[in-house]
């Protein structure tokens, strides 16, 4: 980055219109060259999942080409019948909303060297309370989805302050603590639920009040998106364009250098901490108020929430710990979950496999040599006619 | 009320605390924090504690617990039928122990495998199967035999020297191989005929959590993969393959019956031989981690791996073997919940007794014997959270018991973490791949 910015200050000194371009393109390929190796690291561990997932269809009796092609049209591709099908895509974008969102949590954690997995627990609790403004309070229509939405953050943050301060005062491991109040939450929602938001189903919330729903686009896509992609672009300006965002990755990168650089340690780590339940909170009002699922309720089962902040995890990992990756594995992910269900209907291949695929992706990134045993194992393998 | 009232001016005050304690870190400059909040140690702990007890305070309150009926109900449950209750807390005690003892054991030697869950997902689902289709045993007792043998004659014929060459050794992990095969198939056929199906899907349960372990440690000791990730992605892997498996083995979806002859019998309707072997893995567990060399070794190497390198040992054997072994344990104890407690397999049935078993582990500082213990501890709330929901006057008059229960385990293990962190820290190098200098 640093020789990237030198060179453009050279070039400003008489920078012709050629010169402009010649830059602009000197951008572009610099950040593709950073870019190329996490890529391929990710296509890669796509690959592995993929080739996984076909070998599971071929033992159970299925053809994993037919399936796959069938799990497309999660994408909307209708390979087979050579058509776009909107709907579904726009399908892929509502499942893709929450998976961007808590991806943020793990991934704002890992820059911060912390390693964050309770999105979970911080979903439920953001979902039950937009949920609780949404269907029980009575505001203007454009005030109401304002206040349930950012009640929601702010109640998702207030869920992972706990594991943040147990961090910082007591040095209790992030991962015991955030496993253990992501179940805290997993019996906590239900209750709220049944015995004080409960509607006309027991088993359920009260449907959220029109004033409080997002806009719907089509399918099951609704304006919460926008608010979702604007999340990931301000957790990347924080991260990469201000002093705070720098001190963490600091954190991250190398506590001992941040020590001697007189970082604020423990901030960083709290406010990875709350950017991470903020955006969980998010994720968990995007599933209540942001998609017209079960007549916009939230169910006591928790079935619509459940799992999304485990997903998160996958999604952080493929997307590379940042927030614009992030919005494409999410997307990524968010497609071959949708398309299960065609793989399901059209060749009986239970749509639980892609999960297992997610598994076999997430388990092949967490190999940090990935890419490097690759080319040595290619150039071994060049090697041997000799 | 009064009650209530106390609660919220105690929850106040802590959350005062804490968020006065967060200013103080947050580099804002307050100059009314109390000194002795800057966080030292023990003072670091103490806010943690306090912050812990605000937060229960809350869910009690969100509970509707905050009532006298509380203790009068408590006293009734831990008083009334406390003998068949204890009796049922060793069911749920079993695959406890039986996955905290391996996860403690694994740690200690410097691998932290969160990903007990989906060990117990896979091998609930595989055991089944090895349990009805004599196939499936035979085939996975040979292929684990084969593996077994082949890693036995591959380490005689290094402990040979270099008078082998790299041929001989091939065909000494061939013969090996073939040799442990046929052994493990006649074990699995002696088992299925004198013990019946339902051993034999313990057994196959065991070796799947073998496998398990075997991968997730070759993947982290030689590939230094991040251990973490990699027990989340077993999880999510597994989450996936019990639904995928359940649905391609028997055609329905979520729920499967298994063949009443295939139980593993009970004592007393409640006690399996299978508690017992986890008592006895336990004590077995404890003597070798502190009588033996060997255990010498797997603390030496979760701590400072190191010493037991110059010492000639081999760290990345210690600790594949002894994670394999405590993933087999755990699958031990998948296995136990479809043929020894329910006798089905639902797709709910072991959802977060992977996560529970980790808090044992945790709770229980890493000591095989106490694991028991606390294995047994939270089995037993569980049981009596159970008994409450199903009690008519408990349930009616404090609906919020049931769901405080459940969660005692989490909120134990919370507290206990935070008081005792420092008291029995972990190993220095858990979680840490070993990279030879």
């Amino acid at each position: 980055m640093i020789t990237c910015r030198e060179r453009n200050a050279n070039t400003e000194i008489n920078a012709g219109e050629d010169e402009v371009v010649e830059r602009l393109f000197g951008t572009i390929r610099e950040h593709l060259r950073t870019l190329k190796r996490p890529l391929a690291e990710s296509l890669f561990a796509l690959f592995i999942g993929l080739l996984i997932g076909a070998a599971l269809m071929l033992v159970f009796g299925h053809n994993p080409i037919t399936g796959y092609i069938s799990m497309l049209k999660g994408f909307g591709l209708f390979i087979r019948e050579g058509s776009f099908n909107k709907t579904e895509f726009l399908e892929a974008l509502a499942y893709s909303v929450p998976l961007m969102l808590t991806a943020i949590t793990f991934a704002v954690g890992m820059r911060a060297g912390i390693f964050n997995i309770g999105a979970e627990g911080q979903v439920y609790m953001g979902a039950v309370a937009a949920a609780w403004i949404g269907g029980h309070l009575v505001l203007p229509t454009g005030i109401h989805i304002l206040v349930a939405t950012a009640f929601a953050m702010l109640v998702g943050a207030l869920w992972a302050l706990l594991p943040a301060i147990l961090k910082i005062f007591a040095g209790v491991h992030e991962v015991i603590s955030s496993i253990m109040l992501n179940w805290i939450a997993f019996f906590h929602v239900p209750y709220l639920i049944i015995h004080h938001f409960a509607g006309a189903y027991a088993e359920r919330t009260a449907a959220v009040l029109p004033t409080a729903r997002y806009p719907v686009i089509g399918a099951s896509l609704t304006a919460v998106i926008f608010v979702a992609i604007a999340a990931c672009v301000v957790v990347y300006f924080l991260l990469w364009r201000t002093r705070a965002g720098y001190e963490l990755r600091l954190v991250g990168d190398n506590p001992d250098a941040a020590r001697y650089a007189g970082v604020n340690i423990r901030r960083a780590i709290l406010i990875s901490f709350i950017i991470g339940g903020l955006a969980a909170g998010l994720a968990g009002a995007s599933q209540v108020i942001g998609r017209p699922l079960l007549g916009w309720t939230l169910p006591a089962t928790l079935g619509t929430v459940f799992g999304l902040g485990f997903s998160g995890i996958g999604v952080a990992v493929v997307g590379r710990n940042h927030p614009i990756g992030g919005i494409f594995a999410a997307l990524l992910f968010a497609g071959m979950l949708n398309g299960a269900k065609f793989m399901e209907y059209d060749y009986g291949i239970p749509s639980d496999l892609v999960v297992a695929i997610q598994g076999v992706i997430i388990l092949a990134l967490a190999v940090p040599t990935l890419l490097p045993m690759i080319r040595k194992g290619v150039k071994k393998i060049g090697r041997r006619p000799k | 009320m009064i009650l209530e009232g106390i609660t919220f001016a105690l929850a106040i005050f802590a959350l005062g605390l804490s968020l006065m304690a967060l200013l103080d870190t947050s580099g804002i400059k307050t100059p009314k924090v109390p000194a002795w909040l800057h966080g030292e140690k023990i003072r670091g702990r103490i806010i943690g504690i306090v912050a812990i007890v605000a937060f229960v305070l809350y869910l009690m309150w969100a509970h509707d617990l905050l009532r006298v009926e509380l203790f009068e109900y408590t006293a009734r449950a831990l008083t009334e039928n406390w003998t068949s209750l204890i009796l049922a807390a060793s069911l749920l005690a079993t695959p406890l122990t039986l996955a905290a003892v391996g996860e403690c054991l694994s740690e200690r030697a410097g691998l932290f495998n969160i990903g007990l869950e989906g060990i117990f997902f896979l091998s609930v689902v595989i055991g089944v199967r090895g349990a009805e289709n004599p196939v499936v045993g035979l085939g996975a007792g040979a292929g684990a035999g084969a593996v077994i043998g082949a890693l036995a004659a591959l380490a005689v014929a290094e402990k040979l020297g270099r008078l082998l060459g790299r041929f001989a050794k091939l065909v000494a992990a061939f013969v090996g191989g073939l040799a442990g095969g046929l052994i493990g198939y006649f074990i699995m056929s002696i088992v299925i005929a004198g013990l019946g199906g339902g051993v034999a899907g313990l057994l196959v349960g065991a070796l799947t959590g073998a496998l398990i372990g075997f991968i997730f440690s070759v993947m982290a000791v030689y590939l230094r993969a991040n251990q973490l990730v990699l027990g989340m992605g077993i999880n999510i892997f597994a989450t996936g393959m019990l639904a995928f498996l359940l649905m391609t083995i028997w055609g329905f979806p979520g729920i499967h019956s298994v063949r009443p002859v295939l139980h593993i019998p009970k004592l007393l309707g409640y006690l399996t031989p299978v508690f017992f072997v986890a008592v006895i893995v336990a004590i077995v567990a404890h003597i070798i981690l502190h009588k033996t060399l060997f255990g010498l070794r797997i603390r030496a190497a979760g701590e400072k791996p190191e010493a037991v390198d110059v010492a000639g040992a081999r760290i990345d054997r210690i600790r594949i073997l002894v994670c394999t072994v405590g993933a087999a344990l755990a699958g031990l104890g998948g296995a136990f919940f479809s043929l020894g407690w329910f006798g089905e397999i639902v797709k709910e049935m072991a959802v977060g007794m992977g996560f529970i078993a980790l808090a044992v582990v945790v709770v229980a500082g890493l000591e095989p014997l106490l694991a028991l213990a606390v294995a047994f501890v939270f089995g037993f709330v569980r049981v009596l959270a159970d008994w409450v929901a199903t009690s008519a006057g408990i349930s009616s008059v404090l609906p919020g018991a049931f769901y405080l229960m459940h969660m005692v385990p989490f909120i134990v293990t919370l507290l206990v973490v935070t008081i005792f962190i420092g008291r029995r820290p972990f190993p220095k190098a858990l979680g840490k791949p070993y990279i030879r200098e």
